[in-house]
């Protein structure tokens, strides 16, 4: 696994633990992560993006994306129009977390974009998590 | 036959069945003297069916293996006959005797040295297939959809079951649960209360099944409607043979289709939508065009062409079988299911 990669399983593990005790204490929380491991199901595609994470309470009352991104990625343009698509999609619902995680240098980078993208979707919760990631 | 007795045998001493029809077509590449664990262990695995509907069957040996784990142990006994010479032939339930000497073998956390077995002594042929007929061509009837989503969403509601137990005891798919018990959920929402006493019809079920698809329900909202409008849909029949409910993203997004639908139902609006790709040239088509054809064309295949096509040496076969494999990728790789 390369710096970049190792990176972002780190990311997706991390938010991955956050978003279960943020959202997981009424035992019905169904997750789905895409971190590559053989056998997991992963979370369906959203517009023409996977997410990272996707996880809902069964039956649904609210909708949880969580991304990841590394430093270098954040700022590409893909990431933009992906991040939009989540917050979009996430607007239609009732209640919606979105939360980006991101190596703590990202989080002005962070910030700037969610606040930009989340703009029009005030219904959506969304949050920054930053990590320290030691190499 | 007698009722058998039941008894908990180690694992060792039950003989798996080489003669089982689920596993023998299998078996029979191999030299007779040869077969041991490995290769009954292979048969074993291998799908039911090779149809494209194995890929819906609930019952795959993983999921078996996975409720097993998650339930401790089996609740059903296998069952064995005692031969004349004291053998005991396991000739009902070879995949689980099978799971549970594999989690012995690895060492699972548990007692799987025995298994729950119901003993028959010395059983003739006759009573061998009617075992064996009961349990696989009858079976005990399966509840409908409804009935088990309903069931589901009861254990987590009612008996407050938490999801992931839940998830375990039903061999580990959480989608196929979630959508199930959010399928239920939705129906009871948004159907039951358009429907007069007398009125409400399970067999609606699986529309509800498909609305759980993320790029449907987006679809519907992101046009301003609403699960209301969905199940008033479903209801008037609109939407006729429920596997029209993934048409609704291509419909909803087209303005006069869209109209059409809303007026006169999907298989209008579909044709409304299927007009556009007629006429096209073949080299210039897009995949959705091209599939689109394809599907008219196999619809309209006459007995003539059928039985010209069973005559050309498996000339046109072949670019079907090739295509099917082809579409079915990626299909899979579309809808995010691999």
């Amino acid at each position: 696994m390369s710096g970049e990669s190792e990176e972002h399983a780190l990311l997706v593990s991390r938010l991955a633990d956050f978003v279960k005790s943020q959202h997981g204490y009424g035992g019905n929380l169904a997750l789905y992560l895409d971190d590559q491991a053989r056998g997991r199901e992963r979370p369906q595609r959203i517009g023409n993006h996977l997410p990272d994470i996707y996880a809902e309470d069964v039956p649904r009352s609210f909708v949880v994306i969580g991304e990841a991104k590394t430093q270098l990625d954040l700022v590409s343009p893909r990431s933009r129009r992906q991040i939009g698509t989540f917050i979009r999609h996430l607007a239609l619902y009732d209640a919606a977390f979105f939360y980006l995680a991101v190596p703590f240098l990202a989080k002005p980078a962070a910030t700037t974009l969610v606040r930009e993208l989340g703009c029009g979707h005030e219904g959506v919760k969304m949050q920054i998590l930053t990590m320290d990631i030691d190499f | 036959m007698t009722s058998g007795s039941f008894q908990n045998l180690p694992i060792n001493d039950v003989l798996l069945d080489t003669s089982n029809p689920r596993i023998r077509r299998f078996l029979e590449i191999y030299d007779q003297d040869k077969i041991g664990e490995n290769q009954i262990g292979l048969a074993l695995n291998a799908p039911s069916s090779d149809s494209p509907s194995a890929l819906a069957d609930t019952t795959t040996p993983q999921r078996l293996r996975e409720s097993i784990i998650a339930n401790r142990g089996i609740r059903q006994p296998v069952i064995v006959n005692k031969q004349a010479d004291g053998s005991l032939i396991c000739i009902e339930g070879n995949t689980r005797l099978w799971i549970y000497r594999d989690l012995h073998k690895k060492g699972a956390t548990g007692d799987w040295s025995k298994i729950p077995a119901l003993v028959h002594s010395g059983l003739e042929n006759e009573s061998i297939d009617a075992i064996r007929l009961q349990a696989h061509l009858v079976g005990p009837r399966p509840w409908d959809a409804y009935s088990k989503a309903r069931y589901l969403h009861d254990l987590q509601n009612k008996e407050l079951m938490p999801l992931e137990r839940i998830v375990a005891l039903c061999g580990g798919n959480q989608r196929d649960v979630t959508r199930s018990i959010q399928a239920y959920s939705d129906m009871e929402e948004f159907f039951r209360p358009l429907c007069e006493p007398g009125e409400f019809n399970t067999e609606r079920f699986s529309g509800f099944v498909e609305y759980q698809n993320p790029r449907v329900q987006e679809a519907i909202l992101t046009n301003g409607f609403s699960g209301v409008d969905f199940a008033e849909w479903v209801k008037d029949e609109r939407i006729g043979p429920l596997r029209e409910v993934r048409q609704l993203p291509a419909v909803l997004k087209d303005k006069n289709a869209r109209a059409i639908f809303l007026k006169d139902g999907m298989k209008m609006a579909v044709k409304a939508l299927d007009r556009d790709t007629e006429n096209v040239d073949l080299q210039n088509a897009t995949l959705g065009q091209l599939a689109s054809a394809l599907e008219s064309k196999a619809n309209q295949t006459s007995m003539a062409e059928l039985r010209s096509f069973k005559e050309d040496d498996g000339a046109t076969l072949r670019h079907i079988e090739a295509a099917i494999d082809a579409l079915r990728f990626l299909q899979a790789q579309i809808s995010g299911d691999v």
